[in-house]
């Protein structure tokens, strides 16, 4: 069984009185992202939840959840590395600075290490080019990354 | 509304001159003009898609050439369109290559083969070649629900059955999974389809991605033989093809195209998925006779001398008078036309009826009354086109679940009011912004609509002076309305003011409005009252409103217009002329050769079941219906049927009355013989025979000529067609409808009586007694209708046990949670059966299906006044 | 050097309202408001403002078409910045947050919008907080809410954020997206000034194009309309990444030669020649060393095969190989299909496929041909522009670029030969 919390409930609050309340359904993208939040990912149940408060059927929810990238429906770490490989830090040498934090997290790109404390992942364009090569790890992001900042930052949350 | 007449624009289609009305797009014009466009993703009643990319056309507008997708590019004044050139193939053929790719081309064992549009567009594009690298899709089946089998490998992500469910049927249960190539159909979570099975899905998908898995026989769609039919279950009237295999009906299919039937090829779980109790091993096989409390399978002869030998024995003893028959609203018009006939014209008793006339003979009454008052309804295929719907007292997804369909496309195209009234919350998803809740408290219809139109009256919304000037009693009408004022309608109700004001001026606008009465107003004894009321906030709209009033009477079964069309009621004959009248019984008796028909004037069909009991009727035929299961003073026809000396069933099931009758009669099924149906909104349609009679059982025509002969009085007319042209010459509002091919609505003979208000019948609030503080609400299942379909293996698959739906607080009083099982109890009866607490269930009462015969929900009331009252509390 | 929209952007605190206001934010907002809607619309028709998001169609204009008597109507910024390349509505949102604010308070009057909607992609969390503690202050002020000063117009803005996926740039996703579906684009006609939001009539614009709003009015159509080419008004920020010394975004007067604005990021890293660049983002063009003094405006880049797009310069220097490149930009485009259409969904996937293949040394020569073949069958043939942004790397890099793509086919039959 999924519930929201009460701290959720607030934040659900706040997004509702957004859209007219007819078109509640806007608050979709908001709801999901507060499942999350509160459990770390989407799971089935929330997505079910999801659709009762907004009246939309659970493979609605589904078919919503599942088209954008930002929405997990399985555990992930407690840090997310969302690692931009597109084609501002691919040509400052992404690739290897992807492999060098894999193997400083002996995982593979996708995977989540077995303390459960990081999951790396591959993204698309962050629009921090200009300060390429870029990583995001949960909210915040991190620019003109070199090996020994990424070994810096990763260290430091651990 | 479907009065605003759009402009014509004349285009060029490979040089051929055609006109269209303004706006409507390349693919339509050329379709309906036979032009031949590739498309995959495309069907006239979903909302455009575009996505296929397979349907580019060249269009060329003042010298100015440009490619375009048919599919949503509007005609333009003197536009050139030209199909299949170089260009277009190339484009087009470009688009089907990559889909081709991962299609497994298993085109042999699929159900689509034949009719498929991949195969059709590939071999129009000459698609022999891919450039790319092979890879056929080969994930396994998913066959988790019953019905429907998932074969995504050939799923070609036209999107139709996402859309089908989403836009036509309002329950979104399919939807799209992921994005890009990951791209893909399916059900949340990868759960088992759990949905309303209205197989719409099956129907549009164009590949076989989705299948029937009712099906007996699989593959290649060319290799069934169609028979267009009409669905034997709810009035509605929707056009079938029933697909036969080697001689077994295998499966059911709308027929896709807009201008065929009333139904615009849709269909539900009923219509598609019903089809096993043609084929069924509790299929009655041969005649029976009851000898002695067992019965005796006898001969057809055997069964027709017994009856005969009673049928005189009985007239000789008592009169003509004292035999009666019920007519079945599930036979084709052709046979209660002869059924009648052999009562009227051969026995010579008038005793005849069906059991919607004998329990509410005020709906035909009420329909009379519309026509008298100008209302004769549009076909109801103008559903799809309404402005305003009222749907009035009916649990429309299980009772007309076609007709939500189309609801759903006035909603779209029109933004069309929805109305609901109805003391349940129902489930009904549309994509209208206007729609409007009158959610009354159980038994007080009749208030509503006579708020309604108090409103409409005290507001001026109407034009009260012409309604004065159009209708006669308009100022006692008026008087009439006096009580219901804001404060006694919300007391009545529950309804508040703002609510019905709200209401009564969206009704009030100019537009064409739909009443779409349920069966459910006949459920208590204020039914007659009811339809009243809703008859004259009809005429007040009609008679003082602009646009148009549209208002269909409540029939439950596939031909309960039809029976009574066909004068089996004892007031009516064929085509509603009085049963009284000497001349039209004159006319009647030349026709069938007869010296006269005199009847004296003796009514016992209109309470046949008490006279049955008192001894007054000596033999009584039941042509098709089980009234021990379905008529709603069960107990008072259980007495009925034990006294009446002489019982004759004809059922196509064993059925609970079948088990009492001295003899049994197979009869053939609706999809072993021929003949029509007339639906709810009085289309006449065709009944085709696909299939030959399953074991020794006769179509009903058979029977009733075969027994007229035996009785010494054969038809003159015993052939399908003789006995239609008997029927147009006897009932002039047939004329020229049969066979049904062309499904046309009757339209009635002009009143010479002028319109009128219909008066009288004092609201009366109904209230539960205090003992049993519950009231029933009774009807159809939405897997079921009638007892039949409780034969069909998948249908009981998916409804398998009958559940009492309760209101959450009603439930969290009695302590009672989804899955408990309770005791049901009123003054007359109980039985114990399942319970789902639900939202939809109204506070203060219990929705029980009626078609379990197991729990016989008649049993409870038992005739009595009001609602029927109850007590639930937890079984042991 | 012309600065407008970074005049400030460097002061400290400068997302603070009282930073902002003293340096002379929403002054410009109290003086349009004596002004009536019409006025400030026909100074941004006049000052020849163009979209600054990737389709550079003038604003005044796009304001203009909003069904009449229509209400209630939208505004929607914008914010879904994720053209591979672009960062400087990210640098806006983070620093000058108010600058947006009073941007979008403008056209809303101009425009007799009462709600608007700031649609920030999904990975800004951080700058949908900032944005929203402004929207506070703002209120505060007076800026926003009921009877804007005095004025009798009434403007509520609320942020919601995406959720990643790029399509949700393409204005009719965004919409689809705001309103809670998949955000897959809408057909059009209708466009969203006549049926946006809900179905009513609305104002999509960039956040770039919405600050710009501000000095607009503040200066006047003329100003602004003296900066710039004929074609081109104002400024233009432009994000520069890639192979340069100091990569950044700059704000530019609109026809400053391309090379001039590479030498601003400290131009070409030591020992390295320009190869290739993009001036507007993935989705445009990539145009060779050759073409480097191409004045940096819609007309000019245009004439020189390739667009000004949202800005996005993108440096390759000699140590690129563009087919590595466009592979990397082929793969984005299949990640981000929204898988709606066919040629776009099977066409981005095969595009991607072959690309693959050459890179690695697996190509035939005849894969040319059919890359080609493939874009030609979606070069405005699908659903939305997606698919013509994705073809753009591809054909311009054959073009341009030829060399690359055939010295890994002979490695390939070399290496085939050699089996």
């Amino acid at each position: 069984m999924f519930a929201f919390s009460e701290t959720s409930e607030k934040e659900i609050e706040k997004q509702l009185v957004k859209y007219p309340p007819e078109r509640k359904k806007s608050a979709i993208l908001a709801l999901l992202r507060i499942a999350q939040q509160q459990n770390g990912y989407v799971s089935a149940e929330a997505m079910e939840e999801i659709g009762r408060r907004l009246d939309l059927s659970p493979a609605y929810v589904e078919s919503v959840c599942s088209f954008y990238t930002m929405y997990y429906t399985r555990p992930v770490g407690k840090y997310v590395i969302m690692f931009c490989i597109n084609v501002s830090c691919h040509l400052l040498d992404c690739d290897n600075l992807l492999e060098h934090t894999a193997k400083k997290l002996n995982i593979q790109v996708g995977e989540t290490t077995a303390d459960k404390m990081f999951t790396l992942l591959r993204e698309e364009c962050l629009a921090e080019c200009s300060r390429a090569p870029v990583m995001r790890i949960n909210n915040d992001y991190h620019v003109n990354l070199t090996p020994q900042k990424i070994d810096q930052i990763l260290d430091s949350l651990k | 509304m479907s009065t605003v007449v759009k402009k014509q624009v004349a285009v060029k289609v490979d040089g051929k001159d055609i006109t269209a009305p303004e706006g409507t797009v390349i693919l339509d014009v050329a379709k309906r003009n036979n032009i031949p466009v590739t498309n995959l993703c495309s069907h006239r009643n979903l909302k455009p898609f575009a996505a296929c990319r397979t349907c580019m056309v060249e269009v060329n507008v003042n010298g100015k050439k440009e490619l375009v997708y048919s599919c949503t590019h509007p005609i333009e004044e003197g536009m050139e369109i030209r199909t299949n050139t170089e260009e277009t193939n190339r484009y087009n053929g470009a688009c089907l290559e990559m889909l081709l790719v991962e299609h497994p081309l298993d085109c042999p064992i699929c159900d689509k083969s034949g009719v498929c549009p991949l195969q059709d567009n590939t071999e129009e594009l000459g698609i022999y070649n891919n450039r790319f690298e092979i890879n056929r899709r080969n994930e396994p089946s998913i066959k988790s629900n019953p019905l429907i089998e998932f074969y995504l490998n050939r799923c070609i992500m036209c999107g139709m059955c996402v859309r089908v469910c989403d836009e036509i049927q309002g329950v979104q249960a399919l939807d799209f999974h992921n994005r890009g190539m990951k791209v893909g159909i399916g059900t949340a979570n990868d759960e088992p389809l759990d949905c309303e099975f209205c197989g719409q899905c099956i129907t549009v998908c164009p590949t076989g991605a989705l299948m029937d898995m009712s099906s007996e026989a699989r593959g290649l769609a060319a290799l069934f033989t169609n028979n267009e039919s009409t669905c034997n279950y709810c009035s509605w009237g929707c056009t079938v093809d029933i697909q036969t295999k080697k001689g077994k009906a295998t499966r059911i299919e709308p027929i896709d195209d807009e201008n065929v039937g009333i139904n615009n090829g849709n269909l539900c779980a009923k219509g598609r998925f019903g089809h096993h109790i043609i084929h069924n091993q509790d299929r009655i096989q041969t005649p029976l006779m009851n000898v002695g409390g067992s019965f005796k399978e006898v001969t057809w002869d055997e069964a027709y001398n017994a009856i005969a030998e009673r049928l005189k024995a009985a007239i000789n003893r008592g009169g003509p008078e004292t035999v009666a028959g019920i007519a079945s609203e599930k036979s084709t018009n052709e046979e209660n036309y002869l059924f009648q006939k052999l009562f009227r014209g051969v026995l010579g008793s008038n005793q005849i009826t069906n059991l919607q006339h004998l329990r509410a003979p005020h709906v035909n009454r009420f329909m009379l009354g519309c026509f008298q008052n100008g209302m004769t309804s549009k076909p109801i295929q103008e559903l799809e086109e309404a402005d305003v719907v009222l749907i009035f007292n009916s649990d429309l997804p299980s009772e007309f679940p076609v007709a939500g369909n189309a609801i759903r496309k006035a909603a779209i195209n029109f933004q069309a009011d929805i109305m609901i009234a109805n003391p349940r919350n129902l489930v009904f998803d549309h994509e209208s912004r206007n729609e409007t809740r009158l959610t009354f408290q159980h038994g007080s219809d009749q208030a509503v609509a006579n708020r309604l139109a108090k409103i409409l009256i005290d507001n001026q919304l109407v034009d009260l002076d012409k309604a004065k000037g159009a209708v006669s009693n308009f100022d006692d009408y008026v008087s009439s309305l006096e009580n219901y004022n804001a404060d006694f309608a919300e007391t009545a109700t529950g309804i508040d003011d703002e609510t019905f004001t709200k209401a009564a001026t969206r009704l009030a606008r100019n537009a064409d409005r739909f009443f779409l009465i349920g069966n459910d107003v006949l459920e208590n004894e204020d039914g007659e009252d009811v339809l009243n009321a809703l008859l004259n906030l009809g005429t007040l709209l009609h008679s003082g409103g602009e646009g148009s009033v549209n208002i269909y009477p409540p029939r439950e079964h596939c031909n309960s217009q039809g029976v009574n069309d066909m004068g089996c009621a004892p007031e009516y004959l064929p085509g509603y002329k009085c049963a009284k009248d000497s001349k039209a019984l004159a006319a009647l008796a030349e026709t069938w050769g007869i010296d006269a028909l005199n009847f004296d004037g003796q009514d016992k069909a209109s309470d046949l079941f008490e006279n049955c009991k008192n001894g007054s009727i000596n033999f009584l035929y039941i042509a098709g219906e089980d009234p021990l299961h379905s008529y709603y003073k069960g107990a008072q026809v259980r007495e009925a049927l034990k006294t009446t000396p002489f019982l004759v069933v004809q059922d196509v099931f064993m059925t609970q009355t079948c088990e009492v009758a001295d003899v049994v009669l197979p009869a053939a099924s609706w999809a072993e013989k021929d003949g029509t149906y007339t639906n709810m909104s009085r289309h006449v349609q065709r009944v085709k025979r696909a299939i030959l009679p399953e074991g020794e059982s006769k179509p009903d025509f058979d029977i009733f000529c075969e027994l007229a002969e035996a009785l010494g009085s054969p038809f003159q007319n015993d052939s399908l067609e003789d006995v239609q042209r008997e029927i147009e010459n006897v009932a002039p509002i047939y004329k020229g409808l049969l066979p049904g091919e062309e499904c046309r609505q009757w339209t009635p003979e002009s009143s010479s009586e002028k319109p009128k208000f219909v008066i009288g019948g004092e609201f009366k609030k109904m209230a539960a007694k205090k003992e049993y503080p519950l009231s029933v609400i009774a009807n159809n299942h939405m897997f079921h209708i009638g007892s039949y379909t409780r034969h069909s293996k998948v249908l009981n698959t998916l409804a398998p046990d009958c559940k009492a739906g309760m209101n959450p607080a009603d439930a969290k009083r009695l302590e009672i949670k989804t899955g408990d099982k309770v005791v049901v109890e009123s003054k007359n009866h109980k039985f114990e059966l399942l319970v789902e607490v639900t939202p939809v269930a109204a506070k203060g009462t219990v929705h029980i299906p009626k078609n379990w015969t197991e729990i016989p929900v008649n049993m409870l009331r038992n005739g009595e006044e009001g609602l029927t009252s109850i007590k639930v509390s937890k079984a042991e | 050097m012309t600065q407008l929209l970074f005049k400030h952007i460097n002061v400290e605190g400068l997302a603070n309202i009282d930073v902002y206001e003293k340096h002379g934010g929403y002054e410009t907002l109290k003086k349009a408001l004596e002004q009536k809607p019409e006025e400030i619309l026909e100074t941004v028709k006049a000052s020849g403002l163009r979209g600054r998001g990737g389709a550079g169609f003038p604003t005044g204009l796009k304001w203009s078409f909003l069904a009449k008597d229509v209400f209630p109507r939208y505004l929607v910024c914008n914010a879904d910045e994720s053209e591979p390349g672009t960062c400087k509505d990210r640098e806006l949102l983070l620093k000058n947050p108010h600058l947006l604010i009073e941007g979008m308070i403008l056209c809303a009057y101009a425009c007799r919008v009462e709600i608007g909607y700031n649609y920030i992609r999904g990975e800004f969390y951080d700058l949908c907080e900032i944005f929203e503690k402004a929207l506070e202050e703002a209120y505060e002020r007076g800026y926003l809410g009921k009877n804007i000063l005095r004025s009798e117009f009434n403007l509520d803005i609320h942020t919601h954020l995406g959720a990643g996926a790029y399509i949700c740039g393409e204005e009719s996703a965004l919409l689809n997206s705001l309103e809670g579906m998949r955000g897959e684009p809408r057909l059009k006609p209708p466009f969203p000034a006549v049926e946006g939001l809900y179905g009513k009539p609305t104002v999509v614009n960039n956040v770039e194009t919405l600050c710009a709003v501000v000095p607009v009015v503040e200066g006047g159509a003329e100003a602004y309309a003296a900066l710039g080419t004929e074609k081109s008004k104002g400024t233009k920020l432009v994000s520069v990444s890639g192979h340069v010394r100091n990569p950044g975004n700059f704000e530019v007067v609109l026809g400053t030669p391309t090379s001039e604005i590479i030498e601003m990021a400290g131009g070409m890293r030591e020992g390295r020649k320009l190869k290739a660049f993009i001036p507007g983002g993935s989705s445009v063009p990539m145009l060779p060393a050759g073409k480097v003094d191409t004045p940096y405006d819609y007309e000019s880049l245009q004439a020189a095969g390739s667009m000004l797009g949202s800005g996005a310069l993108i440096v390759m220097d000699d140590s690129a190989n563009v087919v590595k490149e466009t592979l990397r930009i082929a793969s984005f485009y299949m990640h981000e299909s929204c898988g709606k259409c066919t040629p776009c969904r099977e066409g981005t996937r095969w595009l991607h496929q072959i690309l693959g293949e050459i890179e690695s040394g697996r190509g035939k020569d005849e894969n040319i041909e059919l890359l080609q073949d493939i874009s030609d069958n979606m070069s405005f043939k699908c659903f939305c522009p997606l698919g013509d942004a994705a073809i753009a790397p591809v054909l311009s890099g054959i073009a341009n670029f030829r060399e690359d793509y055939e010295e890994l086919l002979s490695q390939a039959k070399a290496g085939a030969a050699a089996e």
